[in-house]
C-alpha cells in the first residue's frame, strides 16, 4: 500500500522525467510496431479463413460416390445452414467436329456458396463474374474444349441424350484443385438437365456432394453430426489451405513483417535497457535516502518497479494505440489483396501488446533498474559511494529470455526464430566485442593524436564501459537505419525479382513427342520464348522400399490424395539451377545416370516420409519401374516455371509413354497465335495461370511497401536508442565540462573535445554498423528468404561517414545546453 | 528495548578499515563512546580525519571493520540492514551538508517521506506545521529547485524534526551555507531540539557551532578524544 502511494505520487515526477520519457517511448513503440503488425495479421488470418472457403466453394463440402440422402440437406437446413450440391463424373460430349471425353459437373441452385465463377464469352477472353448457374438447357465449357470440338458460343453439344446450348467459357471455377493438368476439360451444366442426359443410372460411376455454409456454431453441430452418422465413402472436405503459390507469397510477406516488427523490438529493448540503467543511477540518492529514513529495501524496490508498471502500461496502452492507428495504413497498403474489405480484427491483439509490453519492459529493464538495491546507504553522507554495476550476464539471460518469448510468438516458425535469436546474440556479442577492442585500441592510439582529439579520445578510453555501451547504443541504432536505407532495398528489390515481369504466364501441357519441335517453332514465330520443354510420364505410386502402398494407411489429407492419385514425373539428365538439392546428391557423373535413381521434392518427401536411399516403385503404363532416391530438392513453386515432386534418370524412363509440358510467358498481343496453335494441335492444352500470377505479384508489391511501412517502427526505435545513449552520458558530461570550463578551456575547445569524442565514436559505432548490416542482410536474403545476396559497399560509406557526422552533430546538440551552465553550480552540485 | 535507558547511542572499540590487510588504511581506530540521553555531541575535526564515516556506522548506515554500535540498546551487529532501517525509522533524523532533498518532491512532499515510512497517521498536517516551524508555511508546494539553499536547510530542518525523532545526526549542517544563512539555520536547529529534547550528534568542522553542544569531541587520525574547551 505504501509502496502504492509513493508510486502514485512520483507519476507526475515520473511523467516530466528525461530516463521515463525515453523508456516509455522505447516501449511504446516496439508495443506499436508488435500490435500494427498483430491487428494487420489477424485480420489478414480472418480473411485467408474466408478465402480459403472460396476455394472448395463453400464451408464444408461432402463427397460420396452414392447419392447424398435428401436427409442431411434437410439437416443442414434445419440448423441454418445454406446449402448447394453437384454430380460429377466423367462423358464423352460429342459435336459434329468429333468427340471429347469431359469431366461433367452439374450444378444445383445457389453453387457456389462461397467464392464465384469467372465466364468469358470466347475461349481465353476477357473474364466475368457469372450470373447463377447455367440456365436449363445450356452449358459452360472448358476453354480447351472450344478448339478441341471446334465449337463456338451458341454451338450445340450432345451430352448422353440431352443436346446443350453452349453459353459460355468458363475461366475459373473457384473449386477446381489445384492439379489442373489431371482434369479432363470441364463441362458445367444445370442439375435439372441430369435426368434428361440419361447418363445417371444405379450402375454408372459419379460423385454427388453437398456444399454447406453458415455460421461456425451451425457447421461445427452439423458436422459432429455427419461425423456421427457418417457412412463409408463419404469424404468431408473442410477449409483447405489457399494455392501453394500464394500461400508461399503470403507467407515471405509475414515474415518480412514479423522481422520488421521484431527488429523494431530488439531496438527498443537496447532503449529499454540504457534508459533503464539511468533510470537507477538517478534515483540511487533518493534510494539511499528512504533506506536512510528507515525503509525496507523492499519497499524501495517495489516502489521503483510499480511506478516503471505504471509507466509500462501507459506506455503499453499508448502503443497500442499507435498500432491499431498504424494498422489502417497497413490495410490501406494491401486492402486490395482481400477486395476492398478486411474483416475487423479480433481483441487478441490488444492482449498481446500489453503481454509484449510487460515482457519487453521485464526483459530488458529488470536488472539494469534492479541494481538499485545494491546503492550504499552511505551515499547520502559520501556521495563518492558507488552502486556496484548490474551484471551484464543477468542482463543479457534475461533479454534474451524476453526476446526468445516474443520472437517465437511472432515468428512461429521455430527455425526462424532461432536464426533471429542466434543473430542478435550474435550480433549483440560481435557489437560489444568490436566496440570493447576499438576503445582500447583508441586508447593506446591517443597519444598521438593533436589537440581537441587527444581529450577526446582520451575520453573515451577512460571511460570504457560507458563508452561500450554507447558505441554498442549507437551502433544498434545505425545499424537499424542502414537496414533501412541499404539493406532494405536490396532485399525487397530481390523480392521483386522472385517473379519477374515475364515470369511464365501461361502452361502448355500434352504436347505429343512428335510435336514438341513444331509447337517450339510455332511458339517462337509468335515472339514467345519458351522456359524449357519436359517430358512427363503418369505413373501411380505402387511401394516404398518393400512397402507396398496402402492409401487407408496414410492419414487423411495431403499424404492419402496424393497416394490416391497418379504422379506426373519427368526425367532430365542436368541439374536446373534454381533447385536446390538439399540433401544427397545429382546424379552429375554420366556413370550414375545409367542406374535407376530419383530426384524428389523435399516438401512431399516429408509428406510420405521418403528419405535419401528409400527405393519407390511406380506403375508406369502397366510397368513396374524402381529407383533409388539419391537427392531432395528444393523447388520454387512461386517461380511459375515447370516442376516434378518426382524426377528420375533417363534411362529408367525410357520406352515410357511421355507426352511434354512447357511455361513460357505469352505477351496479350500473341493470344490469337496461341489460339491458331491449339487449333494445329488440337491435344494440346494451354493452362492460363495470368490470374494467379497476378496475384501473387500483387501482393509482393503490396507487401513491400507494407513491410516498408512498418520499418518506420524500426526507425523510430533506432531514433530512440541514439537518444538514450546521448542522454545516459549527460549528467558525467555535465561536470566534465564545467571541470574543463574552470581549468580554463574556452567554449569553443570543449566543443572541438566533444566534437572529437563523439565523431570517434560514431564513426567506430558505424563501422561496426555497416559490418552488422552486411551481415543481417546476408542471413535475411540468403538465410530466410531463400534469394541470392549482393553486398553493397555504400552501407561502409554511410555507415562510417554517416554515423560519425550524425552522431557529432546529435551529441552537440544534445550537450549544448550543458556548455551554458555556470561551473560553479554545477560543481556544488556534484 | 531500552528506549528508556539513560544511554542512547553506544559504540565500542569501532574500527573501520578499508583495502587489504598490507596496504589497507584504517579510517577509525577503536572508538569508543557513549552518548546519555538529550545529550547534544559536536565531533570536531579536519577534512578526511573520518568525521562522515564515524557518523554513518553510528547510524547504522554501514557496517564496521570491528566492534558494534549499540542504538536505543539495540546491537547494531545483530541487526541486517533492513533491521537496521526499521529501527531508524521515525526515531533517528538526519541532517545533512548538501541536503539531500528529493528534487522532484515539493516542500510539503520532503517532510512526508519520513512521517510516512514510520507509519505516523495525519502526515500532511504533521508536515505542514514542522514546516511552518521553520518559516515555510507559504512555499508547501515549491520544489527544492525553487528554494535557495537556506531555504532548503531549512526544509531539511523540518523534515528531520517532523517525526519527533529521539536522536538527530547532523552532518556539517552549514557546509553548504555562506555565515549569516549558517548561523540562521543553526539558531533553528538548537531551538527546535531544545524545544524537543532531542539528543544531537552533530559533525562540524566549526568550533563556534561545536561550543554550542554540551560535550565536544575531536576525530584526529581516526581516533576521538575528548576536546578541551
Amino acid at each position: 500500500m505504501k509502496a502504492a502511494g509513493f508510486a502514485l505520487r512520483a507519476l507526475p515526477r515520473d511523467l516530466r522525467s528525461r530516463e521515463m520519457r525515453v523508456l516509455a517511448m522505447a516501449l511504446a513503440v516496439a508495443v506499436g510496431a508488435l500490435t500494427a503488425v498483430g491487428f494487420f495479421t489477424d485480420r489478414v488470418d480472418r480473411a485467408m479463413g474466408q478465402r480459403a472457403t472460396t476455394l472448395i466453394g463453400a464451408d464444408l463440402v461432402l463427397e460420396s460416390d452414392d447419392p447424398i440422402p435428401a436427409e442431411w440437406d434437410e439437416r443442414a437446413r434445419g440448423e441454418g445452414l445454406q446449402t448447394s450440391g453437384f454430380v460429377t463424373f466423367p462423358t464423352v460430349a460429342a459435336t459434329e467436329a468429333g468427340s471429347e471425353l469431359t469431366s461433367v459437373k452439374a450444378v444445383g441452385t445457389d453453387y457456389p456458396l462461397r467464392g464465384e465463377v469467372l465466364l468469358s464469352g470466347s475461349p481465353y477472353g476477357e473474364e466475368r463474374p457469372a450470373r447463377g448457374i447455367p440456365e436449363p438447357g445450356t452449358a459452360w465449357l472448358d476453354p480447351r474444349l472450344f478448339a478441341r470440338l471446334d465449337v463456338e458460343l451458341g454451338d450445340r453439344i450432345q451430352v448422353g441424350e440431352r443436346d446443350l446450348r453452349i453459353a459460355a467459357s468458363i475461366a475459373q471455377e473457384p473449386d477446381r484443385s489445384g492439379s489442373l493438368f489431371q482434369l479432363a476439360p470441364r463441362l458445367m451444366f444445370n442439375r435439372a438437365d441430369l435426368e434428361s442426359t440419361g447418363l445417371i443410372s444405379e450402375a454408372s460411376r459419379f460423385d454427388d456432394h453437398l456444399l454447406v455454409a453458415g455460421n461456425p456454431d451451425s457447421l461445427e453441430r452439423f458436422r459432429a453430426w455427419i461425423d456421427a452418422n457418417a457412412r463409408p465413402g463419404l469424404e468431408v472436405q473442410g477449409v483447405e489451405n489457399a494455392r501453394p503459390e500464394m500461400r508461399a507469397a503470403l507467407e515471405r510477406a509475414r515474415a518480412f513483417l514479423g522481422l520488421a516488427a521484431i527488429m523494431a523490438v530488439i531496438l527498443a529493448g537496447a532503449a529499454v535497457a540504457v534508459a533503464a540503467h539511468s533510470l537507477a543511477a538517478r534515483e540511487a540518492d533518493a534510494s539511499a535516502l528512504l533506506r536512510c529514513f528507515g525503509a525496507h529495501q523492499r519497499l524501495v524496490v517495489t516502489t521503483l518497479l510499480l511506478r516503471l508498471s505504471v509507466i509500462g502500461v501507459l506506455a503499453s496502452a499508448v502503443g497500442i494505440g499507435i498500432g491499431w492507428l498504424a494498422q489502417n495504413g497497413l490495410v490501406t497498403l494491401v486492402g486490395a489483396w482481400f477486395g476492398d474489405a478486411l474483416p475487423p480484427p479480433s481483441l487478441r491483439p490488444v492482449g498481446v501488446g500489453f503481454a509484449a509490453g510487460l515482457i519487453t519492459l521485464v526483459g530488458f529493464g529488470l536488472v539494469p533498474v534492479m541494481r538499485i538495491r545494491r546503492v550504499p546507504v552511505m551515499r547520502v553522507l559520501q556521495h563518492s559511494a558507488t552502486t556496484p554495476e548490474p551484471s551484464a550476464l543477468a542482463a543479457l539471460g534475461l533479454a534474451v529470455a524476453a526476446l526468445a518469448v516474443l520472437v517465437f510468438y511472432q515468428a512461429s516458425d521455430p527455425a526462424l526464430a532461432r536464426w533471429i535469436l542466434l543473430g542478435t546474440l550474435g550480433m549483440l556479442l560481435v557489437l560489444g566485442l568490436a566496440a570493447a577492442g576499438l576503445v582500447r585500441l583508441v586508447g593506446r592510439l591517443r597519444g598521438r593524436a593533436v589537440s581537441g582529439w587527444r581529450f577526446g579520445l582520451a575520453n573515451l578510453a577512460r571511460r570504457p564501459r560507458t563508452s561500450t555501451v554507447q558505441m554498442v547504443g549507437f551502433g544498434l541504432g545505425l545499424l537499424a537505419l542502414l537496414l533501412l536505407a541499404v539493406v532494405r532495398v536490396d532485399v525487397l528489390e530481390a523480392w521483386r525479382n522472385d517473379v519477374p515481369p515475364d515470369a511464365p504466364n501461361q502452361f502448355m501441357v500434352n504436347v505429343q513427342p512428335d510435336d514438341v519441335e513444331a509447337v517450339k517453332a510455332r511458339l517462337r514465330d509468335a515472339g514467345i520464348e519458351p522456359a524449357g520443354f519436359y517430358p512427363m510420364i503418369r505413373g501411380r505410386l505402387r511401394a516404398i522400399n518393400d512397402d507396398e502402398i496402402d492409401p487407408e494407411a496414410f492419414a487423411e489429407g495431403r499424404a492419402r490424395r496424393l497416394v490416391e492419385r497418379e504422379f506426373n514425373l519427368s526425367w532430365a539428365e542436368r541439374h536446373r539451377p534454381e533447385n536446390e538439392i538439399v540433401a544427397g546428391e545429382w546424379w552429375s557423373d554420366p556413370a550414375e545416370r545409367e542406374r535407376p535413381a530419383l530426384s524428389v521434392e523435399e516438401g512431399i518427401a516429408d509428406v510420405l516420409g521418403v528419405e535419401t536411399g528409400d527405393r519407390l516403385t511406380f506403375d508406369v503404363a502397366g510397368d513396374e519401374v524402381t529407383g533409388e532416391v539419391t537427392n531432395l530438392r528444393r523447388v520454387q513453386w512461386d517461380s511459375f516455371k515447370v516442376n516434378f515432386f518426382v524426377l528420375t534418370t533417363p534411362d529408367m524412363l525410357d520406352g515410357a509413354p511421355a507426352t511434354w509440358i512447357t511455361s513460357y510467358y505469352a505477351p496479350p498481343d500473341s493470344r490469337s497465335a496461341v489460339d491458331a496453335l491449339v487449333r494445329e494441335f488440337p491435344g494440346v492444352t494451354v493452362l492460363n495461370v495470368e490470374q494467379i500470377l497476378e496475384q501473387v505479384r500483387s501482393i509482393i508489391r503490396q507487401g513491400t511497401r507494407a513491410v516498408e511501412y512498418v520499418f518506420i517502427f524500426t526507425v523510430l526505435a533506432g531514433i530512440v536508442v541514439l537518444v538514450a545513449a546521448v542522454q545516459a552520458s549527460r549528467d558525467e558530461r555535465r561536470v566534465e565540462i564545467a571541470l574543463l570550463r574552470t581549468l580554463g578551456a574556452s567554449r569553443g575547445r570543449v566543443r572541438s573535445i566533444l566534437g572529437a569524442e563523439f565523431l570517434a565514436l560514431g564513426a567506430l559505432a558505424g563501422l561496426i554498423a555497416a559490418s552488422g548490416a552486411a551481415l543481417t542482410g546476408w542471413a535475411v536474403t540468403d538465410r530466410v528468404l531463400n534469394l541470392p545476396y549482393h553486398f553493397n559497399p555504400w552501407l561502409f560509406v554511410l555507415g562510417v561517414g554517416g554515423g560519425g557526422l550524425g552522431i557529432a552533430l546529435a551529441g552537440l546538440l544534445a550537450t549544448r545546453p550543458l556548455l551554458g551552465e555556470r561551473p560553479l553550480a554545477v560543481l556544488r552540485r556534484g | 528495548m531500552g528506549d528508556d535507558s539513560a544511554t542512547i547511542l553506544k559504540a565500542s572499540n569501532l574500527t573501520r578499515r578499508v583495502g587489504g590487510p598490507d596496504t589497507g588504511l584504517t579510517i577509525l581506530d577503536a572508538i569508543a563512546l557513549e552518548v546519555p540521553r538529550g545529550e547534544a555531541v559536536a565531533v570536531l575535526g579536519p577534512s578526511g580525519s573520518g568525521k562522515s564515516t564515524l557518523l554513518g556506522l553510528l547510524a547504522g548506515l554501514d557496517a564496521p571493520s570491528a566492534g558494534d554500535v549499540e542504538l536505543f540498546g539495540q546491537s547494531l551487529s545483530a541487526l541486517d540492514e533492513d533491521g537496521r532501517a526499521a529501527l531508524r525509522a521515525g526515531r533517528v533524523g538526519f541532517v545533512f551538508q548538501s541536503f539531500q532533498l528529493v528534487p522532484g518532491l515539493s516542500a510539503l512532499e520532503n517532510v512526508m517521506l519520513p512521517l510516512e515510512l514510520a507509519d505516523r497517521s495525519d502526515v500532511a498536517a504533521t508536515a505542514q506545521a514542522a514546516l511552518e516551524q521553520v518559516g515555510l508555511g507559504a512555499r508547501l508546494r515549491h520544489r527544492p529547485n525553487e528554494l535557495s539553499g537556506g531555504e532548503q536547510q531549512r526544509v531539511a530542518l523540518a523534515r528531520a524534526f517532523a517525526p519527533d525523532p529521539q536522536l538527530l545526526f547532523a552532518d556539517e549542517p552549514t557546509g553548504n551555507l555562506d555565515g549569516r544563512t549558517g548561523a540562521a539555520v543553526i539558531d533553528r536547529l538548537f531551538e527546535l531540539r531544545e524545544e524537543r529534547g532531542t539528543t544531537l550528534v552533530l559533525v562540524t568542522h566549526d568550533e563556534a557551532v561545536a561550543r554550542r553542544c554540551d560535550r565536544r569531541l575531536r576525530m584526529d587520525d581516526g581516533r576521538l578524544t575528548e576536546a578541551v574547551a
